[in-house]
């Protein structure tokens, strides 16, 4: 239990250190987020899409979000928030589409951030490949908040690692994609893509994972939590 | 941070291909988007009973099984249907269990929700409250703008009374500078006077032209209504080769529209072929316009003309190369030794062809041919059929053309072949009455085919033991149910064959239909038409009518633009859809049409007691 305690101290003190109303209700939840089942778990899942690979040398230009409450995923909660950033998208645009005079019509990344912090207050965070993306928003939120502040993550990518290995299945080079995962789970194809639809796509992965896993719905999330 | 479309946009896409919400506007859609929870249920896993009332379920992958209390299947839904809402099998509503055939991807809706979606939007409220028969018909509604003949009226037509004298009506069309002029007795249009008129009937003919215009004029013309359709009065004109058109308001004539006049409206206007074709003097020149054929059909279809009307133009077209083949035919051979009549069967009669056609005709004699008059019809025959044969419209396999003998006989022997079907119903026989029944003259003494017309009618409306042959018949072509059934189960990515829209769904509407019109005696062959005329006399109610003729035109209208796509790609069109390449909303609607017609067969069952 070290590494949740540990990350229930840092939400105490993210929450007593930071002035920003939004970052202290933050903190504050954080520090009591209990998991469960998924039925009974919070969840935002999120993406981002960055000029490159670098937190601390390159910008975020979208977050897209989706909540999931009682196992089953909001459609009225999606959110696409577009960043404006004075570093160019340069090539990274080859990949997520979006060209600087798209970056050009975003809002602060401080308003970005703060209305994601505002929807993930209380929720347990999902991204698929967490790594990455949880630097960028560690970075940028140390940046506009002034603490590091602390993360419950769940991971689809790391999931489903753990399933292989349950099952004793290998793992070959682009089997955890999104998209090659999904269509393993008969989940629909998209061919668009950008944060929000990637971060909805990352949640409906977690709710066919969490069915196959158990299909009683009663997977209990803890044991497949990291906390950054 | 408050919403925009951005964020929800590729939800509404999908959205919108799923009916009825396909009727919504972007705003909402966006609205109706925005109250959807999405959930995932494995295989085998129940989702809901239908009571209490869950909200409303949109399938956005997987396979959905209906079950009742006692487990028995009731339907299957896949992608982009919906179940939750009151659902009808076979007529009426009944709980239902729903489970998860595949893995499924559900979007839902609360019951609050779809309570205020159903009261805020009127077409979705019906959708969900009506029966399958009126969402059909609001599904087989395609948008397209239709020009009425009205609005081709360039001015106030010049109207003569009847008494006035042929010179006086002349000095005014010269002043009003007009080609025609409608004549009027005691105010009621009876008649209509071309400048071709005066020329044949008064100048050539040496006339006193102190005469009444009534001696020389046109009796009680064709006329359209203001509001027809422009390409109705097109096809009108160029069936019975008019060249001026009255066109009335209620009794009162409100101008003329001319053949060239919705040519020019409509620039390229693909009937032009048909103008075309009368211009030809040789098989050469008439294969070359046949080239034109692929190309035509694509345009009628992307034009988004009228689903009835599209068979009605590709069989006019056919007709007017068949005519064209006997003109040449008579020039070359002389004229006919005896009166005699083109006459066509099956999809030409109906006026129902697409791009996928075959010929089908015959020749009624005035009376047995002797001697020369055998070799004229045979060498007659064999250029006609030859001639079609090279311009795409390949024998008949059942050897069903004039070119077979049997085919090519007197009036006296197509009344025995009738008789000899009717009277001893055997399999073979009401195969050929379902072939024959369906009959048109195109050419020549149309009067020999009403004649033979009126015999088989009258003959097959007293024997209700034919007609029960006939009933039976129908019945051995089912709609194919089933297979909607078996491709939930083959939605792993394997090809099916392919769906036969003309034999499962088609050919059984056009046979019932057949029977419904020989209990009215009618001698119509189309199939719209005699479904309105069966309804007139009876023999169909309202209802029925309407979904049949919803039904037709939904499956003819899958057919056609599968067969237009065949047809741009270079292939050679078939009746065989593959079910993967319809839109979830087509899939659910064609089996929609095919429940239809399963309810019509199973009245006509009941009727003529065949099971």
């Amino acid at each position: 239990m070290f590494p949740r305690w540990r990350y229930r101290r840092r939400c105490r003190a993210a929450a007593r250190q930071c002035g920003l109303p939004t970052v202290a209700a933050y903190a504050k939840d954080c520090a009591g987020l209990d998991v469960d089942k998924l039925a009974n778990t919070p969840v935002i899942s999120v993406d981002l899409e960055m000029t490159g690979l670098d937190a601390t040398q390159n910008h975020i230009i979208a977050i897209g979000w989706t909540q999931l409450d009682k196992g089953r995923i909001s459609v009225a909660s999606n959110r696409h928030v577009l960043i404006s950033t004075k570093q160019s998208v340069g090539h990274s645009a080859a990949i997520h589409e979006l060209r600087d005079s798209d970056v050009a019509e975003g809002v602060p990344i401080e308003d970005g951030l703060e209305a994601l912090f505002e929807a993930a207050r209380g929720r347990v965070w999902l991204f698929h490949h967490a790594g990455l993306d949880v630097a960028f928003l560690r970075y940028a939120s140390r940046l506009w908040a002034g603490v590091a502040l602390p993360f419950m993550v769940l991971d689809t990518m790391n999931l489903e690692l753990t399933i292989r290995k349950r099952r004793e299945q290998p793992v070959h080079h682009g089997d955890l994609q999104l998209n090659k995962l999904r269509a393993n789970y008969n989940l629909p194809g998209y061919t668009a893509h950008n944060a929000l639809i990637d971060a909805c796509a990352t949640a409906e992965l977690l709710l066919a994972m969490a069915e196959k896993m158990d299909s009683s719905g009663s997977l209990r999330l803890q044991p497949h939590i990291n906390y950054y | 941070m408050p919403t925009n479309y951005h964020d929800i946009s590729f939800i509404a896409e999908f959205l919108h291909t799923v009916h009825p919400f396909n009727s919504l506007d972007s705003e909402g859609l966006h609205k109706l988007a925005r109250t959807l929870e999405v959930a995932y249920y494995a295989q085998g896993k129940t989702i809901f009973s239908s009571k209490p009332a869950p909200g409303l379920a949109i399938i956005r992958k997987g396979a959905v099984r209906l079950v009742d209390e006692s487990h028995k299947f009731l339907d299957k839904r896949s992608e982009g249907e919906l179940f939750g809402h009151d659902i009808y099998f076979h007529g009426e509503t009944k709980d239902y269990i729903a489970e998860a055939e595949e893995d499924c991807l559900l979007w839902l809706m609360g019951v609050e929700d779809f309570k205020k979606l159903r009261a805020e939007n009127k077409l979705i409220g019906e959708y969900f409250s009506s029966h399958l028969k009126t969402r059909l018909s609001a599904a087989t509604e395609i948008k397209h703008s239709i020009t009425q003949v009205r609005d081709l009226l360039k001015r106030e037509p010049v109207s003569v009374d009847s008494n006035m004298s042929i010179l006086e009506v002349a000095r005014l069309m010269s002043a009003e500078r007009v080609s025609s002029v409608l004549v009027l007795c005691d105010g009621n249009l009876c008649g209509i006077v071309t400048d071709k008129d005066l020329r044949h009937r008064v100048i050539a003919q040496a006339l006193d032209t102190g005469l009444a215009i009534a001696e020389v004029m046109t009796k009680d013309p064709k006329s359209v209504p203001a509001d027809a359709d422009v390409d109705e009065a097109l096809l009108l004109m160029m069936r019975q080769n008019y060249h001026h058109l009255p066109v009335m308001d209620g009794p009162r004539p409100l101008g003329l529209v001319t053949a060239g006049d919705i040519l020019r409206a409509q620039s390229e206007h693909p009937l032009r072929i048909v103008r075309d074709i009368y211009k030809q003097n040789s098989i050469e020149e008439l294969i070359e316009l046949s080239h034109r054929l692929p190309l035509l059909f694509e345009r009628l279809v992307n034009l988004g003309r009228d689903i009835e009307q599209i068979g009605r133009m590709v069989t006019l077209v056919t007709d007017a190369f068949t005519i064209r083949l006997i003109q040449i035919a008579e020039q070359q051979l002389g004229p006919p030794p005896l009166p005699f009549a083109w006459i066509v069967f099956g999809s030409q009669a109906r006026e129902a062809q697409t791009a996928r056609t075959d010929q089908d005709n015959g020749i009624v004699l005035e009376r047995d041919a002797v001697g020369d008059e055998v070799t004229y019809f045979e060498k007659l025959s064999k250029y006609v059929c030859d001639g079609l044969d090279k311009l795409g419209y390949v024998y008949c396999p059942g050897e069903i053309m004039a070119l077979n003998v049997k085919w090519r006989v007197s009036l006296d022997k197509w009344k025995r072949h009738f008789d000899g079907w009717i009277d001893q119903p055997t399999p073979k026989s009401v195969m050929y009455s379902s072939i024959f029944f369906d009959i048109r003259c195109v050419y020549g003494e149309c009067a020999l085919v009403d004649e033979l017309q009126s015999h088989a009618i009258t003959r097959a409306k007293d024997n209700r033991i034919f007609r029960r042959f006939m009933a039976a018949n129908v019945l051995n072509h089912k709609p194919p149910l089933g297979f909607f059934r078996r491709f939930v189960q083959e939605s792993d990515g394997s090809h099916s064959e392919g769906l036969n829209l003309k034999h499962r769904g088609i050919v059984p509407i056009t046979a019932l239909v057949r029977i419904r019109a020989l209990e009215c005696g009618i001698k119509e062959a189309n199939t719209y038409r005699r479904i309105k005329l069966a309804t007139a006399c009876g023999a169909m109610n309202e209802d029925d009518a309407s979904s049949l003729r919803d039904a037709l035109r939904l499956i003819n209208r899958i057919r056609i633009n599968h067969q237009s796509t065949q047809v741009m790609a270079g292939e050679t069109p078939t009746n065989f859809v593959p079910i993967e390449d319809l839109s979830p909303l087509l899939r659910r609607n064609l089996k929609a049409a095919f429940m239809l017609v399963e309810e019509a067969q199973n009245a006509l069952a009941l009727r003529y007691q065949v099971l």
